[in-house]
């Protein structure tokens, strides 16, 4: 019989960190759920009104705009970079000399905090002093980009900036599945026959559906969370035209004062999210259940 | 043959210019003055190169630079070994609901911690702490703890006949851990630090809700440097000088470890 | 009676629905070897296990020299284990690993670094201590395994399969060097193994394991010679013992087991079965006791049998010669190296009463 000590440890060992994720994670998502229920405006209050909140927030305007705004930002943020990261991966896998260069160029927008790539390409898409002053310096003079200043088009700056930031990580996760395909098995099909693009499209683009999942799994929630981004390059502007949920929920809880609102934006989010993993992690799990 | 491999060149070094021109201009134009930027000075080199701009980012900058320090270097060490143990702890002492714990801590590293701000905020306010590094430290540390299950992984590689040697040569559970299991962690500390230290240097929200004007970190001085040019001129040139050194703690460390770098996020992208 | 170097009584261990070990009893005197062999999923590795205190069995009792230990965690019963994959701290030199059990009981440096030295002495592994196992040799690293286990002059020694990640040259001298080290050490052990030449030279005592039962406990002659059922005959021995299906009858008041080679029957008489019994049976023949047939005549209580030869395998001394009895039946006989059988021949062969085992066509119990 081992000594209590013994038998007990890794549950002793692990109980602190798991009350604390239990309470800060799972505890707090149900407080932020109660309090998205509740009348709470500058303070919490206690007193229930069912859903009287979500009510209030899917009959604003300018929320709807928000989840508009990242219906057509979240589509363009998947999909570009997902293409894009595509072709970058089949091209840096035809073994050059210069990948090495090449993925430390692709790759190096990752490192960088999301403020610092809003603010960077706030200037390079300012309409006097950014790009668009290069391009009339080179001398195209009547050359204008004015996204930023434009209510329809503000947003698409930030899927600039958005698909510079995270294509390159995109195009690591291609390449990594690309790279992973055991080299029997692309022997095997040049014996038979198969070269270039044949290759590709016959044998090797099929095997990356699980480096697909694995890029959408970290694409969809990162466009939902998006809120440093659109801080540092539009702040939502101009008005509220590129304002995406997140930054609304920010500014309803903290600079509105109306905690009730705020709560109910955030567990609209936090929905949104889970509504992504929630498949995932199940299907894992039956996937786990079924090889073990 | 030839020709497609001038294709190719072509074509990657066509989005080479779009991803690394960015940091280039930035660089270039961080060293003109703000009425060269402005009589239109975008492309061509400084005419008459100065460091105003860097003197008056660091001026802006310099303070939140030493408090991300501060934050970053000891929530690092302190997240990454809880992981490591939390990480070992779930995988080789096998019992009973390490299961349940496992999803648990998945499903928590999905769970967006913006959402946390509000009840995070309250409670603060009902504990009467008052905002400062410290608390901002502790709730990085806190939201961090999902980052077991990357050593989680890690571990289930590690061959048991080595544990039991050393359960059989009499070494405890602490002996165990320090002696031998971190000792040949190396790897995936690494990767782990690294990504853990780029996430917190780069992160903002909290950054700015926690941390009073004092101890604020660099995302944050450098967003209000931003949103304060905001209706005048803006000064680029110093924007960009203190965006660049905003970066370049994590832009160095990508340098000169980004293939563990690249490695890390990958694998904890295609979580196992 | 000397202090008994290890006693196991009742131990059972299921893993859920799976009876992994069934109601083992062993008993070895200190100073001996004891091997436990069998085939993979025996539940040998679980009984060593289970020894070490690695896992918990669900009944049993477990004594070590003496001192009752199945409550007791590894690092308290005195013992020490060499591992398959020698398990060798791969951070850590040789001194080091050799070291680290010591350290772990809190000996002083200076007794420690003397202990590590002299049995670095003894293993002739002393240019190697301020190396990591990552540069040593296969069986350099088996060497650091064993020291380590030796360091602590534990009262037991426990083996898992230690050998059978080298090749079979180095095993070869390994298995010496084990045993020359018992020889001198006269520790108790106990050594795991699927090998069963492994099993017959090293060992005191050898326990046959299978579907976690044993089998058969006792020495190598004995298990060789007079294994107790069907299962031990065909796992000890190589090449592996002759099994062929007869009937036990009675005939004229004398006990005669019927065999029918080439579509012949032939009546072998036999002396050590019980009087009046019959059945299905299986005839178990060692190939050394199947030999050429010389003279004219059989030797006293011996069948002659002529079957056409199948195989001929020269092994250089020995030669084996494998002759096809019909039905599908073959019969393995040793012959001197330099035989004159051919392939396709028909070749005497005399199968002689030593040696012979009967088992129980159902049960496989030994009947003899």
């Amino acid at each position: 019989m081992k000594s209590y000590l013994e038998r007990w440890l890794p549950q002793l060992l692990l109980a602190p960190s798991l009350i604390v994720c239990l309470l800060f994670f799972y505890g707090f998502m149900l407080w932020t759920g109660w309090i998205s229920l509740t009348r709470s405006g500058m303070l919490p209050s206690s007193d229930f009104v069912g859903l009287l909140q979500y009510q209030r927030l899917f009959a604003d305007e300018r929320w709807l705009g928000s989840l508009g705004n990242l219906a057509r930002f979240a589509t363009l943020f998947v999909i570009i970079p997902l293409v894009l990261g595509l072709l970058l991966a089949i091209l840096l896998d035809q073994k050059l000399r210069a990948e090495g260069a090449l993925r430390l160029i692709y790759l190096h927008p990752m490192a960088l905090s999301l403020i610092v790539t809003g603010t960077v390409w706030r200037w390079l898409l300012d309409p006097q002093l950014g790009l668009a002053l290069g391009v009339r310096e080179l001398g195209w003079t009547s050359f204008r980009f004015d996204w930023l200043g434009d209510d329809d088009l503000a947003l698409y700056t930030l899927v600039i900036a958005a698909v510079w930031q995270i294509s390159g990580f995109v195009m690591a996760v291609f390449l990594a599945g690309l790279r992973g395909v055991d080299e029997a098995i692309v022997q095997a099909a040049r014996l038979d026959g198969a070269e270039g693009f044949t290759l590709y499209r016959r044998i090797l683009l099929p095997t990356l559906g699980p480096s697909l999942f694995s890029a959408l799994l970290v694409l969809l929630p990162a466009a939902i969370k998006s809120f440093d981004l659109v801080v540092a390059l539009t702040d939502g502007g101009p008005g509220h035209a590129s304002e995406l949920p997140a930054l609304y929920m920010f500014q309803m809880a903290f600079e509105r004062s109306r905690l009730g609102l705020g709560a109910a934006s955030a567990m609209v989010l936090l929905m949104m999210v889970l509504s992504v993993a929630l498949p995932y992690l199940y299907a894992r799990q039956r996937r786990q259940r079924r090889a073990g | 043959m030839m020709l497609r491999r001038a294709g190719i060149y072509a074509l990657l070094a066509l989005f080479a210019a779009y991803f690394a021109l960015p940091l280039l201009f930035m660089l270039l134009n961080s060293f003109k003055s703000v009425a060269e930027l402005q009589r239109g000075g975008f492309l061509g080199w400084p005419q008459a190169p100065d460091l105003q701009a860097w003197r008056e980012a660091w001026a802006a900058l310099g303070g939140s630079f030493k408090n991300s320090l501060l934050l970053a270097l000891p929530v690092v060490a302190l997240s990454s070994l809880l992981a490591a143990l939390n990480g070992f702890v779930l995988c080789k002492l096998r019992f009973r609901g390490s299961e349940a714990v496992f999803v648990l801590l998945l499903v928590a590293l999905f769970l967006p911690i913006k959402v946390y701000l509000l009840p995070l905020a309250i409670s603060l306010a009902k504990l009467g702490l008052a905002k400062s590094l410290g608390v901002l430290i502790a709730i990085h540390v806190i939201y961090s703890l999902p980052l077991a299950l990357f050593f989680r992984n890690h571990y289930l590689g590690f061959p048991d006949e080595l544990l039991r040697a050393a359960r059989v040569d009499g070494a405890g559970f602490w002996a165990l851990f320090t002696r031998i299991v971190l000792p040949l962690s190396k790897p995936v500390f690494v990767v782990v630090v690294i990504l853990q230290f780029t996430t917190i240097w780069n992160e903002y929200l909290f950054g700015l809700v926690f941390t009073d004007r004092d101890s604020r970190p660099v995302t944050a001085a450098l967003a209000q440097l931003g949103a304060s040019g905001e209706g005048g001129v803006r000064q680029y040139n110093v924007e960009m000088a203190a965006a660049l050194l905003a970066a370049l703690p994590t832009l160095a460390v990508y340098l000169l470890a980004g293939r563990h770098f690249t490695r890390g996020l990958v694998a904890g992208a295609v979580k196992g | 009676m000397t202090t008994t170097g290890l006693r196991i009584t009742g131990l059972s261990k299921g893993f859920g629905q799976q009876a992994v070990l069934q109601h083992i009893d062993l008993d070895i005197d200190e100073g001996e070897f004891l091997i436990l062999v069998g085939p993979s999923g025996c539940g040998k590795s679980t009984l060593l296990n289970l020894i070490a205190g690695l896992e918990q069995a669900d009944a049993g009792e477990i004594h070590i020299a003496g001192r009752r230990v199945d409550w007791l965690s590894p690092k308290d019963r005195d013992i020490a284990m060499v591992f398959q994959n020698y398990a060798l701290y791969p951070n850590m030199t040789v001194a080091q690993n050799l070291g680290f059990g010591l350290e772990m009981q809190r000996w002083p440096r200076a007794e420690r670094e003397a202990r590590v030295l002299e049995v670095a002495e003894m293993l002739q592994i002393t240019p190697l201590l301020a190396r990591r196992p990552a540069q040593l040799s296969g069986g350099q690293r088996q060497r650091v395994a064993m020291g380590r286990a030796l360091a602590r002059r534990p009262k037991v020694f426990l083996f898992d399969e230690p050998l059978s990640n080298l090749d079979a040259k180095l095993r070869a001298e390994m298995r010496a060097e084990i045993k020359l080290l018992h020889q001198r050490l006269r520790t108790t052990a106990v050594y795991v193994t699927h090998d069963q030449v492994e099993a017959m030279t090293l060992g005191h005592k050898i326990a046959v394991m299978n579907n976690g039962q044993i089998q058969q406990f006792g020495t190598p002659e004995k298990i060789y010679h007079r294994p107790a059922n069907q299962f031990v005959a065909a796992f000890m021995g190589s090449p592996a013992i002759n099994l062929l299906p007869a009937r036990w009858l009675q005939q004229d008041g004398r006990a005669v087991l019927r065999l029918a080679i080439q579509g012949v029957t032939q009546d072998w008489p036999v002396q050590d079965l019980a009087p009046g019994g019959r059945g299905a049976v299986t005839l178990g023949l060692r190939p050394e006791n199947v030999c050429p047939a010389e003279g004219e005549a059989p030797p006293l209580g011996a069948l002659r049998v002529i079957a056409p030869v199948l195989l001929i395998e020269p092994t250089g001394a020995d030669t084996y010669v494998v002759v096809d009895l019909g039905g599908g039946q073959r019969l393995c006989a040793r012959c001197a190296g330099g035989s004159r059988a051919r392939v396709g021949v028909p070749l005497a062969l005399d199968l002689l009463p030593e040696g012979r085992s009967v088992f129980d066509a159902n049960s496989g119990l030994r009947l003899n």
